[in-house]
């Protein structure tokens, strides 16, 4: 009687092929998760920095609460108020337009240095003086804006009786 | 197994996504959320101003003392945090005081008590809260007075609204030609009600001897609140019509007095006072020259002083003495021209001593500022040409204060 030889013809066996699908699959989830983490994470960490920022804007509030004039000596006395949730930096003021660079304050008023801003802590208030050598006659309008360094504004506007 | 693995590879890249971005997104919409009922609440503040009060005496002191003053405000908003207020003075008569044309500012007290400051207890007005004092102290060379509308508040609250108002009151309008002065007057049918804020004065005696009228604010002073102590009200009419007017003795002031909350209290009812103040009384007053204290005859031939006549008509307790219209009626004098403003000016006074209806009336003196709302009363009769008939009017008319 011939013994039969059987011929194998798989090329692994079964319990390998399962190990190598297993291996396999794993391998190809993890290089699927480094690529999403690094297209997705550079997307995702812009879009949390666009957030962040506009949230950050959005919980600034700061309004110009008074402003006196004094005729004689051609004079602005702006008083902003810090009515948000976050610390503001004034980094502008501008009357019809022109950006104002030079402050008369002394003591506890506030300016805005060069290239710098005022810091406002929330619930403070700063009062910006300086002078303005136009508008001073009945009829005239002067406009004020104060602008943030988060790009938020607060404006205020007077008429010459 | 291949393209199950690529499904499955998919659903998790999604789900990644979604995740990180919508993370910062729900945060960022939070913060947007949060700041929108901040600007509903700024913007749901609403504080009126009532008027301010002098505390004890208010006149140009020296250097190092105080004078104290009352802000009453009434909050028709949200409750609210005052945090700064604001004085300009413009009154060329005081150019030389430091709030001229440059404005004072008043922050809480810490101590109570300091010059340019005001009681730091009193930022908190309350929702709906009627007349809210808030005390605050001027240096004694800086009195608030001067004409009207000579010193300008403003009141900063620390959402960022303000809210401005001008001391004194500034008068509703100018006096027409032929009135007297005190704006343009209340027209009711043929007569000419106004009001000047001078002619509220007290006294502190029993016999009715008017003191010098108050003229900051609208407070009765402690000192005098008390049995045999007087209020009076003097309410000025005009008649523009062709036939004198005859004031009834059914007219009458209501005064009702409401809590903080708006809870009434007792109130008094003061009618027309004593012919005696008329003409034994206000020799001293500045406001002598005014009174009509002529005879006059009205159109059914009744004879009585245009000025003060008759007394109290309360029927009982009260010390002054009854208006009679029979003996001493009230009479408006007739325009000289139908339909044009005025005849000469009649002040009719109302006085009171005490609270109450049938109980002796008294002046409350619980120590606190209590606030008092006024309906004015006036019965008449006038004949416009077709007979003489009765006409009444009920109207609110002054709010003041006894503190």
């Amino acid at each position: 009687m011939l013994k039969r030889k059987s011929k194998r013809k798989l090329a692994v066996s079964t319990v390998i092929a399962n190990l190598l699908m297993i291996m396999i699959t794993l391998s190809l989830a993890a290089i699927l998760v480094a690529w999403a983490g690094t297209t997705y994470g550079a997307f995702s960490g812009g879009a949390q920095l666009f957030f962040v920022q506009r949230g950050q804007a959005m919980q600034e509030r700061f309004v110009i609460e008074f402003v006196n004039t004094t005729r004689t000596a051609k004079s602005l006395d702006v008083f902003v108020r810090n009515v948000g949730v976050e610390q503001i930096n004034i980094v502008a003021i501008y009357v019809n337009g022109t950006s104002i660079t030079q402050f008369l304050s002394t003591g506890s008023q506030c300016s805005i240095p060069s290239g710098g801003g005022q810091l406002l802590p929330v619930g403070q208030v700063c009062d910006f003086y300086f002078t303005w050598s136009h508008g001073w006659n009945s009829g005239d309008i002067i406009n004020i804006v104060v602008s943030s360094s988060r790009g938020n504004q607060a404006a205020y506007t007077l008429r010459g009786n | 197994m291949i393209s199950g693995v690529i499904v499955l590879g998919l659903f998790l890249t999604a789900i990644a996504a979604m995740i990180l971005v919508t993370q910062q997104y729900d945060l960022y919409q939070s913060t947007v959320n949060t700041m929108q009922q901040k600007d509903s609440d700024k913007f749901s503040e609403n504080l009126v101003a009532n008027g301010i009060a002098c505390v004890g005496t208010c006149r140009v002191l020296g250097s190092g003392s105080l004078n104290t003053y009352r802000l009453n405000i009434t909050n028709y908003g949200i409750g609210t945090q005052i945090a700064r207020i604001y004085l300009t003075i413009t009154d060329p008569l005081y150019k030389t005081l430091a709030c001229y044309l440059s404005p004072c500012l008043f922050n809480p007290g810490n101590p109570p008590g300091t010059a340019f400051t005001f009681q730091q207890s009193d930022r908190y007005v309350n929702p709906g809260e009627l007349y809210h004092g808030v005390v605050i102290w001027l240096p004694g060379p800086i009195p608030l007075s001067g004409d009207k509308g000579a010193n300008t508040f403003l009141i900063a609250t620390s959402r960022g609204r303000a809210f401005s108002f001008q001391w004194p009151f500034p008068q509703t309008g100018p006096s027409f030609p032929g009135a007297g002065t005190g704006g343009t007057g209340l027209n009711i049918g043929p007569l000419v009600i106004m009001y000047e804020p001078v002619l509220i004065t007290f006294d502190s005696v029993d016999t009715p001897t008017p003191t010098v009228p108050m003229t900051n604010g609208w407070v009765f002073p402690t000192s005098l609140k008390g049995a045999g102590n007087y209020m009076f009200f003097f309410v000025k009419i005009q008649s523009q019509g062709h036939n004198p007017v005859t004031i009834t003795k059914e007219s009458l002031l209501q005064v009702q007095q409401y809590g903080a909350s708006g809870d009434p209290t007792p109130f008094w009812l003061v009618a027309p006072m004593d012919s005696t103040f008329c003409t034994d009384n206000f020799s001293s007053n500045p406001y002598n020259s005014k009174l009509l204290c002529t005879t006059l005859t009205n159109s059914t031939g009744q004879v009585g002083n245009g000025g003060y006549t008759g007394g109290n008509t309360h029927p009982t307790s009260n010390a002054v003495t009854r208006y009679q219209t029979t003996l001493h009626p009230y009479i408006i004098p007739p325009s000289s021209k139908e339909g044009v403003c005025c005849g000469q000016p009649v002040y009719l006074v109302f006085g009171g001593s005490n609270e109450g209806d049938s109980a002796a009336q008294t002046l409350k003196a619980t120590g606190q500022v209590q606030v008092f709302y006024s309906y004015l009363n006036i019965i008449y009769q006038y004949n416009d040409g077709s007979g003489t008939y009765t006409y009444g009017v009920n109207f609110p008319f002054i709010v003041f204060a006894l503190g």
